[in-house]
């Protein structure tokens, strides 16, 4: 495959290397020299200064033989109108990351195949979803749905409660008869471990178990955590995420309650949202938010622009007893910083954008691909064909390359968690997970 | 610099050099020459301490930029000192010095021999010579990208500090598919020119030598009369014309023999401007020797040709013993060596898209003089030179000429005579290899004292490797452990 990336900010820098990564051919385009500059330093692509309706530095980019397009840059119209070229081209995937909202919503401008465009992706709204994910687990740091959510992976920070601490897997996993879980990667420290059985789960490692959804509360259970219904949540930032986060909660009838500093703003808010409580406020304010009743929430959402004020915000509800705190945070710096200091989730409008995109440019035979921040692991979901060497052998038995673990099958109706005597059919959909640097010859394999 | 890294890196590139002296072992073979055993031994000893170090280093890091120039640097002078174990295991070179002079010389493709009678040296060790600047030439570090994918990102570092001009191209987004381009065009090339020479009369083992070291611009010659020794005038004008061509930016002849157009060449000005460096500098000296009493006739322009030629492309090669010429000729000769090739060749020197630059650069600070209120920009093709790229340049070129000053004040104070001081600097510094003086065409460097050999060996490795990668080693912060 071959990629043009059109905008190298976070997004476009982090699906460069992501795709470059892959194997695929990357070449990126941003007017800023700087980051022009930064990517051609930092990753093995070529970069070229310029615009991204420029369809001379296109051409010159090899537009002609590339298969895929993504305009992320900050402004949807640019995104648009390169995809619409890209269409003159014949790019088979053309793929922008548009924000407006008038694009969307009961009356949308045009459907996005008239525009050119087969994905249109919104980064608030990816946000808003990975928030309602994370909100929804009260546990989980990380959720990422499968198979339309019929299996969840989830990382989970071991806490001292946990009654498998300094157990190898294997020894936990003699203990179910028929379990319907499978830990897929530990996060310690800076490393990351795809596990054998022989590992042991330490405590404050984070993590990463897949499993059906309706197990969800007894994985919580078994790792020393209490699932909370969702009941209050409290939100601080009126920014678009918020918006879109508080209709969600709304249909989902839980009521939350939106912290906005400006009052302009605030009136906005009332305006659209329906059953949502709108304060004007700050939400760093102890009184105010001791008066709202902080102690009580089950889930705190920080989703200002400011990231340091977000990490403040989430640290002092968290102190004041919240449930689960969740800081919306821009710079990738900061991600693993702040889940260290006691944040228990972080969401990225960047990361959600790249993951969402990345889900959609998966070749064929992969369905979707999605990577954890901070996490060097690659987790994506293949069907399985009939010549592959893998079919009807019981997967101890398979020599797959690198480390890999396979997460859940889905074969017609029925969905599993794998275990070493089950045996691989062909149509199977299957959810992989690999280090990131064996990702390449992981895909290969399955392809 | 993560040291371990470093070492790693190198170990793995000096077990590839290691595996290359397969070539010359096969020669030796066939030529049934007792030099089969040393060459042996150097092949062992450098695959297997590059396979010891390389599997007692392993680690996990990431190639960034300190450790790439670490790399760079550091694995082009190990790489040197293993590769001159079968001069020195055989014998025929018998110093350490003269040994690691020889290498480095081949390697930096500057083509400066300490060797007086080469013509009795067994011919795998020739052939041993002419392959380290084969591999020297495109670059050793570009060709284990192509072949070997295991530095991904960390490979962009290693490239940008190997090869030669301010901003090198990328012919293809990833870097290891640019540099296999890069080696198919210079191997393709170098099949050419050996067929050539074949059919111009060498024999395949006398071809396959001189179009290893014409291609590398490098220069070394089996014969002692360089190329001076075949008076055909088809063989020379063949070697002209590789030098030439060798001199060019890689990446042209890439577009060139994809595309199919000969415009790549006429509308890249860098290009042009070499054309006229090379047919001014050839009809100025031709005239020069003329007016000093030198015969009229084709001998005598393709002499200037070929000398101009090989002189700025920094090849080395010689039919006539320029520092008998004319004192301007010789003059001109020397200005030369500071040209070199193209950004994105084979050559050495300061290359002549810098000279450009500088040259544009000058002229519009002149312009500003006129209009102190003007906007002057430096354009090459009608695109503006970035400010970062013309300082680089800039202050490229100033640390070449101080460079070039100090190692003549040193050579100067081993005793050497002031033309033979500068023009050794010169030509290793540009990594020519033939000077003017005592170190001139049909002299060569074993005269040099021991002390100077290593400034000329420092010299080379500057040279070759654009002195910013080299000198940053200078740098204590380097050497920090994070």
């Amino acid at each position: 495959m071959k990629a043009i990336i059109v905008g190298a900010g976070d997004v476009g820098f982090h699906l460069a290397d992501r795709l470059s990564q892959q194997g695929e051919e990357i070449c990126v385009i941003d007017i800023d020299q700087e980051k022009v500059d930064r990517v051609q330093d930092h990753l093995d692509v070529l970069a070229f200064q310029g615009s991204g309706v420029d369809h001379n530095l296109l051409i010159r980019a090899g537009i002609d033989e590339s298969d895929t397009v993504i305009a992320v840059t900050d402004n949807d119209e640019v995104n648009i109108i390169t995809c619409q070229l890209a269409r003159r081209y014949g790019v088979e995937l053309k793929i922008a990351r548009v924000g407006g909202e008038y694009y969307y919503g009961e009356n949308p401008l045009a459907p996005f195949g008239e525009l050119g465009i087969d994905v249109m992706v919104n980064p608030e709204e990816a946000c808003a979803l990975e928030v309602g994910r994370l909100l929804k687990r009260a546990a989980a740091t990380d959720v990422v749905e499968f198979h339309g959510g019929a299996v969840v992976l989830m990382g989970i920070k071991i806490s001292e409660r946990c009654l498998y601490c300094n157990m190898p897997l294997r020894r936990i996993a003699g203990e179910f008869e028929r379990r319907q879980f499978l830990v897929t990667a530990i996060n310690r420290g800076d490393q990351t471990i795809i596990p054998h059985g022989d590992d042991v789960i330490l405590q404050d490692d984070l993590l990463y178990v897949i499993g059906k959804s309706e197990e969800t509360a007894e994985i919580f259970r078994l790792t020393g955590h209490e699932d909370r219904r969702l009941e209050r949540v409290m939100v601080a930032g009126g920014t678009k995420v918020g918006v879109i986060l508080a209709r969600h909660l709304e249909s989902d009838e839980v009521s939350p309650v939106i912290f906005e500093a400006d009052r302009n703003r605030c009136v906005y808010l009332a305006e659209e949202l329906g059953s949502t409580l709108v304060l004007n406020g700050d939400a760093t304010d102890l009184d105010l938010l001791a008066a709202e009743g902080v102690d009580g929430v089950d889930g705190f959402v920080a989703l200002t622009e400011d990231d340091e004020a977000n990490i403040i915000s989430c640290l002092v509800a968290k102190n004041m007893g919240a449930g689960k705190t969740i800081a919306h945070i821009k710079r990738l710096e900061y991600l693993s910083l702040a889940s260290r200091i006691g944040i228990d989730a972080v969401v990225s409008p960047h990361l959600s954008t790249v993951n969402a995109i990345l889900a959609t440019t998966a070749r064929k035979g992969i369905l979707s691909l999605v990577t954890l921040r901070g996490l060097h692991v690659q987790i994506m979901e293949v069907v399985i064909r009939s010549d592959l060497p893998v079919v009807d052998k019981p997967l101890k038995e398979l020599s797959l390359p690198g480390p890999c673990i396979l997460g859940s099958v889905v074969r017609g109706e029925e969905i599993f968690i794998p275990h070493g005597d089950d045996r691989l059919a062909a149509g199977d959909k299957v959810v992989i997970f690999t280090l990131a640097k064996n990702a390449r010859k992981v895909s290969k394999y399955f392809l | 610099m993560k040291i371990r890294l470093v070492l790693h890196v190198v170990a793995l590139l000096q077990m590839f050099v290691g595996a290359t002296m397969i070539l010359p072992v096969l020669f030796a073979l066939h030529y049934n020459e007792p030099a089969i055993i040393p060459f042996l031994e150097a092949m062992g000893l450098t695959i297997g301490v590059g396979a010891v170090v390389f599997a007692l280093t392993r680690t996990g890091a990431d190639i960034r930029v300190r450790e790439g120039f670490g790399i760079v640097t550091l694995g082009w002078a190990a790489i040197a000192a293993f590769g001159s174990l079968p001069f020195l295991f055989s014998g025929a070179i018998p110093g350490i010095t003269d040994a690691y002079f020889e290498t480095l010389s081949g390697f930096t493709t500057t083509g400066a021999s300490i060797l007086t009678e080469i013509e009795s040296m067994p011919k795998s060790l020739l052939l041993w010579r002419s392959q380290t600047q084969w591999l020297g030439g495109m670059g050793i570090i570009v060709l284990s990208i192509a072949i070997l994918p295991f530095l991904g990102v960390g490979g962009m570092q290693l490239f940008r500090a190997e090869v030669p001009g301010p901003t090198p191209d990328r012919l293809k987004p990833r870097i290891s598919h640019t540099a296999g381009l890069l080696w198919g065009v210079y191997l393709l090339l170098t099949v050419m020119e050996l067929l050539l020479l074949h059919w111009g009369g060498m024999d395949l083992y006398e071809a396959l030598n001189h179009s290893f070291t014409t291609m590398a611009t490098g220069g070394f010659s089996i014969k002692n009369g360089s190329i001076g020794y075949y008076q055909s005038a088809f063989v020379q004008y063949v070697i002209i014309f590789f030098m030439f061509m060798a001199g060019i930016n890689f990446s042209l002849h890439y577009r060139f023999l994809t595309g199919g157009r000969p415009g790549v060449y006429f509308h890249n000005r860098e290009w042009v401007f070499y054309i006229m460096i090379l047919s001014g500098a050839t009809v100025a000296i031709f005239l020069s020797n003329l007016m000093a009493g030198q015969q009229y006739g084709e001998k005598a322009v393709r002499d200037s040709l070929f000398q101009v030629v090989s002189i700025t492309t920094t090849t080395g090669f010689a039919t006539a013993d320029f520092d008998s010429w004319s004192s301007l000729s010789r003059i001109m000769l020397l200005a030369l060596m500071f040209v070199g090739g193209c950004a994105g060749s084979t050559g050495g020197g300061m290359k002549v898209i810098r000279l450009l630059l500088i040259l544009k650069h000058g002229k519009s600070e002149i312009k500003k003089l006129l209009h102190p209120r003007a906007i002057f920009l430096v354009k090459v093709k009608k695109i503006k030179v970035r400010p970062e790229v013309m300082l680089n340049v800039q202050g490229f070129f100033n640390l070449y000429i101080a460079l070039f000053v100090f190692c003549t004040f040193l050579m100067a104070a081993l005793g050497l005579d002031m033309i033979t001081a500068a023009s050794s600097v010169a030509a290793t510094l540009g990594n020519i290899g033939p000077g003017l003086g005592g170190v001139g065409p049909i002299a060569n460097y074993s005269e040099i004292p021991l002390l100077g050999k290593w400034v000329l060996n420092l010299c080379m490795l500057l040279g070759r490797l654009e002195i910013y990668t080299v000198i940053i080693l200078f740098m204590p912060e380097v050497w920090r452990k994070f």
